[in-house]
């Protein structure tokens, strides 16, 4: 008899544990703003990145960068969550079985005497408008530029013809280093990524064959020591090196021989500017300062000038003094 | 007790009220101009305050099983879309269907990309319209919406609602006669790839339009954007996520994004169900309920007419009765009692209908009961104070019908 009384509480226990054990999937990711600022973790496990459809154990963390969002649902509770922060699963858990949903009557007693409450017209309006002022607004927010913690200048975009480019950007706090990227316009995946020290990286863009007919996005983020990231936004470039020419080409140009040749030089320098080839302009900016000429001092003047539009303030002060 | 509750002018005044609201009904104009109030509320039902305001999340047997993923395609073209039924189909999705309507051929390139993904890709239904040229609404005459460049390799659905001009959605008719054959709607036409069975049973109940039961936002479904699942994630990804189950792709960006106004349509979730809001649930997120509500099996229930007439008979004589007893009895305070009691009955009524509704998705047509009650108080005060006093005839009917023959003054005297 004892035997089957222990038998029963080995195979009571069995079931028991097993059931604790093997824990069930039980979040649902309905949806996630971005593949790769929401990570899911477990214990001594690699990350691996979350996207809509998929399930999630409850032993394990999920992380968000700053500006990720995801919700998930947990036992019929939608849960939001917002970047930048790394949420314990367990602790979501806990807090969603603390949720308690209303009942039908709580519901619907708080809908009956909110239509008692709720008796405005339009003839109060009027009366007490003031009260009713901040209700509503005829405007939006947005629309204006979004603020970047890294800038670079702009010279770094557009139309880039030589093959050995430095990206340099704006330095940041970056405890962990930068992370340097180069990416299709239209693709997550990236041509190039780097880890880098300092704030610039020589880059041979003939070496990566890029399109010339494509768009690509340079960008660098640096991860802060409270998880969040500070991003540079998506500076647009295309690779063409044919453009190298370009110069030669203005040269032929009827207007360029018609110029006195003072005046030449700085029809070349307006045109590569007009043209979208910023960084060919500043290249050629850089080379006739470098000259000994009479016409060094404009050339500088124009130099810092050029360097005030493309946002690279620091780099025009240094030549001013 | 029977006579007390069978009173003859107590049923004459049932009588004369539905006879009056007969009467309403008949010189019922269009006169909304000078009618703000109904026209604001033309397309109110009670049960859409349950929709809004009281039905709470969604149940969990609803819940995170639903086999339905939406997809955002943005200002979407051809190539992408083809690109993505193509990456759909390989990752054995159950059914997949397309709410866009691919009415012209545009780029050869892209037309030709699609056209092939639709005839490698089984399962994929596409988006039509309906059309009556005739004006006859018995039978349309045709379908429009989708080039036959494409329509021949997939099956299609057509993405009509019946709706008027306050443009609220909460019908859809399962199929529909065109020409000389009959369409399957959008979601039928899914479900009879997606769950055979489940479009049979629906079909079976043969009804002309289902009301729609709303249960879920777009944001309780698992949401995809077309980017993300052509470029960001690998096949298996993809299959992990819409492997068996209905796949419905179109335009429905998140909030705050997109056009507020494209494909976006008024629905009893609305929460100013008085008109006068936005509209608030895309095309998409309505194929997504009617799917949801087919495959839970969970239809609205509607009383038979008969039976529906039956209770509001029976609810009017009762308030009747009441109400009659209150100014026989209580003839003093009758205005002030009659007053409290249509309140009280107001809330009793709309939280019974209301829960009756919610629970067991028991829909009840009890406008005329509420108009009635509203109606009892003045019809039995006409009747008492006019009627009876003019009508000899009237006034000499008794109060309750005898059961009993009365006893003579000789059976009386032999007791």
């Amino acid at each position: 008899m004892r035997k089957i009384i222990n038998l029963i509480a080995v195979l009571c226990l069995t079931v028991c544990a097993s059931s604790v054990l093997a824990q069930p999937a039980v979040f649902t990711v309905l949806y996630t703003n971005s593949l790769k600022g929401v990570t899911y973790s477990e214990e001594g496990g690699n990350e691996r990145r979350v996207f809509a459809g998929i399930q999630l154990p409850v032993d394990g963390r999920i992380r968000l960068i700053n500006g990720a969002e995801a919700r998930l649902l947990y036992k019929n509770k939608n849960i939001a969550l917002e970047g930048p922060g790394l949420f314990s699963m367990t602790v979501l858990q806990a807090d969603a079985e603390q949720i308690v949903a209303e009942g039908f009557l709580t519901r619907f007693w708080s809908f009956i005497s909110n239509s008692i409450k709720d008796t405005d017209n339009a003839e109060q309006v009027e009366r007490y408008h003031r009260r009713y002022l901040t209700n509503a607004r005829a405007g939006i927010s947005g629309f204006a530029q979004r603020d970047y913690a890294i800038s670079a200048p702009r010279y770094l975009t557009e139309t880039l013809d030589d093959p050995d480019i430095i990206f340099r950007w704006d330095s940041v706090a970056h405890p962990f280093g930068y992370r340097f990227m180069i990416a299709k316009e239209t693709a997550e995946e990236a041509v190039l990524v780097a880890a880098v020290d300092s704030e610039q990286l020589s880059v041979n863009l003939g070496e990566l064959m890029l399109q010339p007919s494509s768009f690509y996005i340079w960008k660098v983020s640096a991860l802060q020591a409270d998880s969040t990231l500070l991003e540079s936004p998506p500076y647009y470039f295309n690779y063409q090196p044919e453009r190298a020419e370009y110069i030669a080409e203005l040269k032929e140009d009827g207007d360029y021989l018609r110029f006195t040749p003072e005046e030449q030089e700085l029809y070349l320098l307006y045109q590569l500017e007009e043209d979208s080839l910023l960084n060919q302009a500043y290249r050629r900016y850089q080379k006739l300062i470098s000259e000994d000429s009479p016409a060094v001092p404009l050339y500088r003047k124009m130099f810092v000038s050029f360097l005030a539009r493309m946002d690279a303030l620091e780099e025009a002060k240094s030549l001013t003094r | 007790m029977l006579n007390r509750i069978i009173q003859p002018h107590s049923i004459i005044i049932t009588g004369l009220i539905f006879l009056f609201i007969w009467f309403l009904n008949l010189i019922r104009l269009n006169m909304h101009y000078i009618d703000p109030f109904n026209n604001g509320l033309k397309n109110y039902e009670i049960t859409d305050i349950v929709y809004a305001y009281l039905a709470g999340q969604p149940v969990e047997e609803e819940g995170a099983g639903l086999p339905i993923v939406l997809v955002h395609t943005g200002t979407p073209d051809r190539l992408s879309v083809g690109r993505l039924i193509q990456k759909l189909g390989d990752a054995d999705a159950g059914a997949i269907g397309i709410d866009l309507f691919f009415d012209r051929r545009k780029e050869p390139v892209a037309d030709s990309i699609l056209q092939q993904s639709l005839k490698q890709t089984s399962g994929v239904v596409l988006a039509c319209e309906l059309y009556d040229e005739s004006y006859s609404y018995e039978r349309f005459t045709d379908w429009i919406g989708v080039d036959t460049f494409f329509s021949n390799h997939a099956q299609l659905g057509y993405v009509n609602f019946p709706a008027n001009k306050t443009k609220v959605i909460r019908l859809f008719s399962p199929q529909e006669p065109v020409g000389n054959d009959t369409m399957r709607a959008f979601t039928t036409a899914l479900l009879q790839t997606y769950a055979p069975e489940a479009a049979d049973r629906l079909l079976q109940r043969n009804r002309a339009v289902e009301h729609i039961h709303f249960t879920r936002h777009r944001t309780d479904y698992v949401y995809h954007t077309q980017q993300m699942l052509l470029d960001s994630l690998s096949l298996e990804e993809v299959r992990s996520i819409v492997a068996n189950k209905i796949v419905l792709v179109g335009y429905i960006p998140m909030e705050g994004e997109g056009d507020p106004l494209k494909d976006r349509h008024y629905t009893p979730l609305n929460q100013s169900y008085g008109n006068k809001a936005i509209p608030d649930m895309y095309g998409l997120a309505i194929h997504a309920n009617v799917l949801t509500m087919v495959l839970n099996g969970h239809y609205i229930r509607e009383l038979p007419n008969w039976l529906n007439w039956l209770v509001l008979v029976v609810f009017c004589y009762l308030n009747v009765l009441l109400i009659h007893w209150v100014y026989d009895d209580f003839n003093e305070v009758f205005h002030g009692i009659t007053r409290g009691l249509q309140i009280l009955e107001f809330i009793l009524l709309f939280f019974l209908i209301s829960l009756l509704f919610y629970k067991f998705r028991l829909k009840l047509d009890f406008g005329l009961g509420i108009l009635a009650l509203l109606l009892a108080y003045d019809i039995i005060m006409i009747y008492e104070s006019l009627v009876r006093r003019r009508i000899p005839l009237i006034d000499r009917i008794p109060e309750e019908i005898p059961l009993r023959r009365p006893k003579t003054m000789k059976e009386e005297e032999e007791e």
